[in-house]
């Protein structure tokens, strides 16, 4: 084969490691109604909180997209962080010696949850939506089990004050979250893995045609998400310094809402961590500004819902306008031809 | 294709060795035979041409070397070893790449994504080398010519782009044997010139191309050997030098298709005028289409695919973006608007993809037939239970639909059984027109003959019958009339019951209008439109 000369120039799909344009335009929108809205939102004091705040959504939801590009779900997350927290934290028990067999324990029981996962979708092909459903509640419920429900050991004073460690305004916790959503960022547009992930969320025929592993693929973004969980209830246990069984409630729901915001097709193949983590700061950041403006948290739950409806609405309408726009293009190089050949024949 | 005067004429590269080989291979979906004891030889360097009919095997035997497929029986060999295939990973280890009719990219990623695609060159920290992925795209980009930017996602490229980037990504592979199903299908004349050229290249060096296309001239002008399948067999393999076209068709077609198709009793000269379509369009895909259908009478459409012919149909029904043109039903204007406008009319359709949009699988025979009609078997915003049921018997026993009772589910009938309950979903309805796409797709032989059969009887009963359909006897033998079209018009109509049969559609007359040789010099292109 012919080697060409100019030396080509890599291509950076700068949407899927910085997100959606329009997304990063709400969000400085958002900021600006903060600062219009309320003097205490643009504070250091307050951004630094709400960083803290957003630190494990940011974490889940860099997992939560990988099972999405795949065409899956993952609704069993919010159990796997209850028995994170519950696990490191009856680990743990006020002996910093045993905070790495924590860690381990935690991460370990995330992989076998999300094994348990990935093999159940792609060995029984039972839908994703169904077999994480079911892993939620039996997770859960093991979690009732060792724990009793109630609030279960202690954390070792170390790991209390990294929850709240701040290096000038930066909390070490948003630093933990930035190394990770870096990290899925990697894995997902630089490795043959994450490659293959939006290929087997696209179409899965193509994927098998092409010589991928899709069950293989399908498995590892599950284990990714648990581990992705698992690494949020860590953050979470930092903080709240609690053992709380039913800790990780409401993540299962707030993270899919991020992803989905951030413009992640439910059908696979498309979208990306970056506009995930996107949605997960327009979340946290439009909380912190009903809270500082005295709005109920039950508004928050409808604002929720609303930005949801909406966010979809965009992508959607961007996805049909660039597939029309195809169409339109394939029209105009017909014309383009019946014109050469009109030539010819002349 | 036109023969192009420029075309290389080559040697036959007789002692070449065999790189692949097909032994004694079979393959059987349920009771259709798709390959049946064939045996192939693929030399280096040499283009093959596997040519046949619509569903003489040609799909399944790539599909097969591909490793989409298993084989039942018989072997695989490759540069004299067999090969054993887990699936396409093997075949395309063992140096074999498919290029695929129904293209194999996907639409949100890049083309350069598309191309490296399970094989992405990786580099440091095992991360995928974008600057290799750019390279090599590139590389075969511009092998395959057409000015495609690799950073684009495939979703903005037209077909014939895409068909261009499905050629390039078998060449990423560097493959040993490269296997194109209609590779030109979509391409227009400069692109398939461009194509020519990619081929030569890549038999100088040694690969072995098989071709698979339905346009015998471009294979006969193109290929150093020719292997031809019917029903699942070779008829013929051997060097181009000792065949012709006609010998080719004689291989294709020349079966016995008399006891299939019911003797044709012809309407009435002077038929009454049921439907008339003028002007039809639905942009992008028909151009201004003039048609009639009258009483009594089968009228077949026959082109290839993405000539229009099923969205002409469907806009009759009501669907198609953008449609204009009149409708005119026994002389008056109609307006259609929506699929159940066009079922108050009498107008019924049986679409191509039965499972898809004629059929609920998992509902009783009964459930089915009765759908379209519901409204007449209710009472007091009740379905008759009992009225249901006995419309269902009567249409199952007309039809001779082969089932327990009307209770079976759809799902667990043959393919022809299957149709027949589409088909009885119309005709319980009472339907003046019914349009028939593709009625005999997927259908075994035997199940075949009925649907025949049946279709003859429907017109008979007065039914204006409009058949679409890729399989040119079932329109030759069973049309009274025959519209040919290509690129979204009407290119030629015949009239099968003209006592001098001059009027009469030839096969060979009807492929040369349906290929458009007549009016422009693009012969054998086809329209972009293929779903």
């Amino acid at each position: 084969m012919a080697e060409s000369g100019a030396a080509p120039r890599p291509a950076v799909r700068w949407d899927r490691w910085l997100g959606p344009l329009w997304l990063w335009s709400l969000l400085v929108v958002t900021v600006i109604i903060g600062f219009i809205a309320s003097p205490h939102f643009l504070t250091t004091l307050n951004l630094s909180n709400v960083l803290q705040q957003a630190a494990p959504l940011v974490i889940l939801v860099a997992g939560q997209t990988f099972a999405l590009i795949v065409a899956g779900i993952d609704i069993s997350v919010a159990a796997t962080i209850s028995m994170g927290t519950t696990l490191m934290m009856m680990v743990v028990n006020g002996d910093p010696s045993r905070i790495p067999l924590g860690l381990a324990a935690v991460l370990l029981a995330a992989v076998a949850v999300g094994v348990l996962n990935g093999a159940a979708i792609t060995l029984l092909e039972v839908p994703a939506f169904i077999v994480t459903f079911g892993v939620a509640s039996i997770v859960q419920g093991v979690v009732f089990l060792y724990t009793d429900q109630v609030n279960v050991g202690s954390p070792a004073p170390q790991m209390t004050e990294w929850g709240y460690r701040t290096w000038g305004p930066v909390p070490f916790l948003a630093v933990v979250a930035l190394a990770f959503v870096i990290l899925a960022l990697v894995i997902q547009n630089r490795t043959r893995f994450g490659r293959w992930m939006y290929a087997v969320g696209g179409g899965e025929e193509v994927a098998r045609l092409a010589g991928i592993p899709v069950k293989r693929v399908r498995v590892a973004a599950y284990v990714f998400c648990a581990v992705s969980a698992a690494v949020a209830s860590l953050a979470i246990s930092l903080r709240t310094g609690s053992g709380d069984p039913l800790g990780g409630s409401g993540f299962d729901w707030d993270s899919i809402a991020a992803v989905v915001i951030g413009g992640t097709a439910l059908s696979g193949g498309r979208g990306g961590v970056a506009g995930s983590v996107l949605g997960a700061l327009l979340l946290i950041t439009m909380g912190n500004i009903m809270n500082l403006v005295g709005v109920s948290g039950f508004w928050q739950i409808v604002v929720q819902g609303a930005v949801v409806i909406l966010a979809v609405t965009v992508s959607t309408v961007q996805t049909r306008r660039a597939q029309r726009l195809a169409r339109t293009n394939i029209a105009v190089q017909k014309d383009k031809r019946r014109l050469k050949l009109r030539r010819q024949d002349r | 294709m036109t023969t192009t005067a420029d075309a290389p004429s080559r040697e036959p590269r007789l002692h070449e060795p065999v790189t692949l080989e097909i032994r004694n291979v079979s393959k059987r979906f349920g009771v259709v035979q798709a390959l049946d004891d064939v045996s192939v030889a693929f030399h280096a360097g040499e283009v093959h041409a596997l040519l046949g009919e619509n569903g003489a095997g040609k799909s399944t035997l790539i599909k097969v070397i591909a490793g989409a497929h298993s084989a039942d029986s018989g072997e695989l060999w490759r540069d004299g070893a067999v090969l054993h295939l887990n699936g396409p990973r093997g075949s395309r280890d063992a140096g074999i790449a498919v290029v695929y009719q129904e293209l194999t990219l996907l639409p949100a990623m890049t083309v350069e994504e598309n191309l490296m695609l399970g094989h992405e060159p990786r580099g440091r920290l095992r991360l995928v080398d974008a600057h290799e992925v750019r390279r090599r795209a590139q590389q075969c980009l511009e092998l395959v010519g057409g000015d495609i930017d690799p950073a684009v996602p495939v979703e903005r490229l037209s077909i014939a782009q895409r068909q261009l980037v499905e050629v390039a990504h078998a060449l990423t592979l560097d493959a040993r044997v490269v296997l194109l199903d209609e590779p030109t299908s979509s391409l227009s004349v400069q692109e398939v010139q461009h194509l020519r050229g990619v081929i030569s290249m890549l038999t100088a060096s040694g690969v072995a191309v098989v071709l698979v296309t339905h346009d015998l001239k471009e294979a006969l002008d193109l290929a150093d050997r020719v292997t031809v399948l019917k029903d699942g067999k070779v008829t013929f393999s051997g060097l181009v030098s000792e065949t012709d076209v006609n010998d080719v068709v004689r291989r294709m077609v020349g079966r016995d298709l008399g006891h299939m198709f019911p003797t044709r009793t012809p309407p009435a000269s002077d038929a009454a005028v049921v439907l008339e379509a003028r002007g039809l369009v639905v942009p992008g895909f028909v151009e201004g289409v003039d048609f009639t259908l009258r009483a009594g009478t089968v009228t077949g459409f026959i082109g290839l695919v993405g000539a229009g012919r099923s969205e002409a149909a469907r806009a009759l029904l009501g669907i198609g973006a953008g449609r204009r043109g009149e409708v005119l039903l026994d002389g008056r204007a109609v307006t259609i608007r929506h699929p159940s406008d066009a079922a108050r009319l009498g107008i019924g359709m049986v679409p191509e993809d039965r499972k898809q949009e004629g059929l609920l699988l998992d509902e009783s025979i009964y459930r089915n037939i009765s759908l379209a009609q519901l409204d007449r078997l209710t009472r007091w915003g009740l379905v008759r239970r009992g009225a249901e049921r006995a419309l269902a018997t009567a249409q199952m026993a007309s039809l001779r639909i082969k089932a327990p009772d009307s209770t079976t589910k759809v799902g667990n009938l043959s393919g022809g059984n299957q149709q027949k309950v589409v088909l009885a979903k119309w005709l319980a309805r009472g339907c003046r027109v019914l349009i028939l796409d593709e009625p005999t797709r997927g259908i075994d032989v035997g199940a075949k003959a009925e649907i025949y059969r049946l279709i003859r009887e429907l017109a008979a009963g007065g039914t204006a019958v409009m058949l679409i359909s890729s399989e040119m006897p079932e329109v030759l033998h069973l049309a009274d009339e025959v519209n040919v079209m290509a690129r979204g018009r009407v290119t030629a109509t015949f009239d099968n019951n003209d006592p001098a049969r001059d009027q009469a559609a030839t096969e060979e007359e009807v492929v040369r209008h349906a290929l458009a040789l007549e009016s422009t010099p693009q012969a054998g292109q086809q329209d972009e439109t293929d779903s």
